[in-house]
């Protein structure tokens, strides 16, 4: 019945916030943390300490700008705030030089570069991922993969939609932009969460493709990045090593894999919490727009982004050495209520107006467009094919979970028939 | 450089643009992102236009600036 060899097991193990792979992210939180931030919002708008000492997490973290024990940490939960912290790129950087102690840099990986040579590696990329791209990325990828999907459990009276349509999409989409196969295409996922230890794996899946494209380039990202050609400190063009490539599709994949399926679990029980605007979903297509951007503002999967403080500096009365590490709740930020209304109200009929849940500055998140492409059509294409689809009221009740990454611990729904 | 006639004229940086694509998100009728990754208007720019001065103001670059003609 469905063209997808995909092991459902597998994905249920992958995908599930509260397992191992997820606790250095802090999986296992499930206490509401809007309150606290809030109330830190409140009596900031910059505090001393991480997020999650602010929020009572007593266990190790691994996420970006964490654990750094050695460097003094800051955060802030307000607006401008926090746009300042993610743009001003002379003060606030991604990365510095180590001190003892700490892992050396990834320095092929965009995430971690700053100034000219980020610009510089990210317009490599860059024009692949423009929202007039987006329908590159459906009609070649994700298009095939949700009605796939969708064909495989469409007779089923209930499903999940958290682990067998949210979590593989997105999966599915980069690997197939990177000509990884189906079969192979879970264990790129669990090489990317595994703290960094999946390189090798990754490279053993990747070299034959890189090889592949450098021989033959196709329509695909391999193949963008392989033609790459970018100029050193002496101007010297040259084009991506196998190691620059490899880096590159180590944040594309991890990035591209994880992010969305969260943030398309949360947007779904937005909708299916709210009967209006599914309804008003239902009847404009349109309307997704509205619903996708709210679901960001309200609740973006990754809360919290750091930067590194590169010279001393001031930031909202508080002063800031150079090496500091200060953490941009952009979670918080996005429920300002100086910006918003009603902040903590799930409200796709508000209107819209910027939030910084992709992010803001040079770090903004690559993927966006594709993001949204991917959450359109997936949501789109349920819409069309189960017009009774709603929450299933027999199965437990679905809970926003984790930390650092947050996500829904299950989308159950019923499909057919009146409830 | 102001605007003509009162007009509103956009000013883009294309050094400081990275191509996020958030202007033409915002206000796809007026700014798209070109082959080579940077900005570009594309269409007339229309006084008073909410989505234009969204698309400048949302800017993560700050790569954008709305001129208002007077």
């Amino acid at each position: 019945m469905s063209g997808l060899a995909l092991d459902r097991a597998r994905i249920r193990e992958l995908f599930d916030l509260r397992s191992d792979v997820y606790a250095t992210r802090g999986g296992t939180f499930e206490v509401d943390p809007y309150p606290t931030f809030h109330h830190l919002r409140e009596t900031g708008p910059v505090h001393a300490g991480t997020p999650h000492e602010a929020l009572g997490w007593k266990g190790d973290v691994f996420f970006q700008g964490l654990p750094y024990p050695q460097r003094p940490h800051f955060s802030a939960y307000d607006f401008e705030t926090c746009a300042t912290v993610l743009k001003d790129d002379r003060h606030f950087v991604t990365s510095l030089p180590p001190l003892p102690g700490e892992p050396p840099l990834i320095d092929a990986a965009i995430l971690f570069m700053n100034g000219r040579q980020h610009r510089d590696y990210r317009t490599l990329v860059q024009p692949s991922f423009v929202p007039g791209r987006a329908v590159w990325w459906i009609e070649n990828w994700i298009s095939r993969t949700v009605e796939q999907l969708i064909d495989a459990f469409a007779h089923d009276p209930a499903v999940d939609l958290n682990t067998e349509f949210c979590a593989p999409i997105p999966l599915l989409t980069i690997t197939g932009s990177f000509g990884i196969t189906v079969e192979e295409a879970l264990d790129v996922r669990a090489a990317v969460t595994s703290d960094g230890q999946g390189a090798q794996t990754l490279a053993r899946l990747l070299m034959p493709i890189v090889a592949a494209r450098r021989d033959q380039p196709g329509d695909d990202l391999i193949s963008v990045l392989v033609q790459a050609e970018v100029a050193d400190e002496g101007a010297t063009v040259h084009r991506l090593g196998d190691q620059e490539v490899l880096g590159f599709a180590f944040l594309l994949l991890a990035a591209g894999s994880g992010t969305t399926w969260k943030q398309m679990g949360i947007t779904l029980l937005g909708l299916l919490q709210h009967p209006e605007a599914l309804a008003a979903a239902r009847a404009d297509r349109g309307f997704l727009r509205n619903v996708i951007e709210e679901s960001v503002r309200w609740t973006p999967t990754d809360p919290v982004f750091a930067r590194f403080v590169a010279e001393d500096c001031e930031l909202g009365g508080v002063e800031l050495p150079a090496g500091a590490i200060v953490h941009a709740c952009l979670a918080a930020a996005n429920r300002d209520p100086s910006r918003w209304d009603r902040p903590d109200e799930f409200d796709p009929f508000r209107p819209l107006k910027p939030h910084i849940g992709f992010g803001h500055g040079p770090h903004t998140c690559l993927g966006m467009h594709v993001a949204r492409a991917e959450m359109t059509t997936g949501i789109s294409a349920l819409l069309d094919r189960f017009p009774q689809m709603r929450l299933d009221r027999d199965a437990v009740a679905p809970k926003i979970v984790g930390l650092y990454e947050r996500g829904p611990d299950s989308v159950p729904v019923r499909l057919e028939g009146e409830g | 450089m102001a605007g003509v006639n009162g007009g509103w004229v956009v000013e883009t940086d294309r050094e400081r643009c990275i191509g996020s694509g958030t202007c033409a998100f915002t206000a796809p009728e007026v700014f798209d992102v070109d082959g080579t990754g940077r900005v570009v208007v594309i269409g007339p720019v229309t006084v008073g236009d909410v989505r234009v001065r969204e698309a400048v103001d949302n800017c993560p670059m700050d790569a954008l600036r709305l001129i208002e003609g007077g």
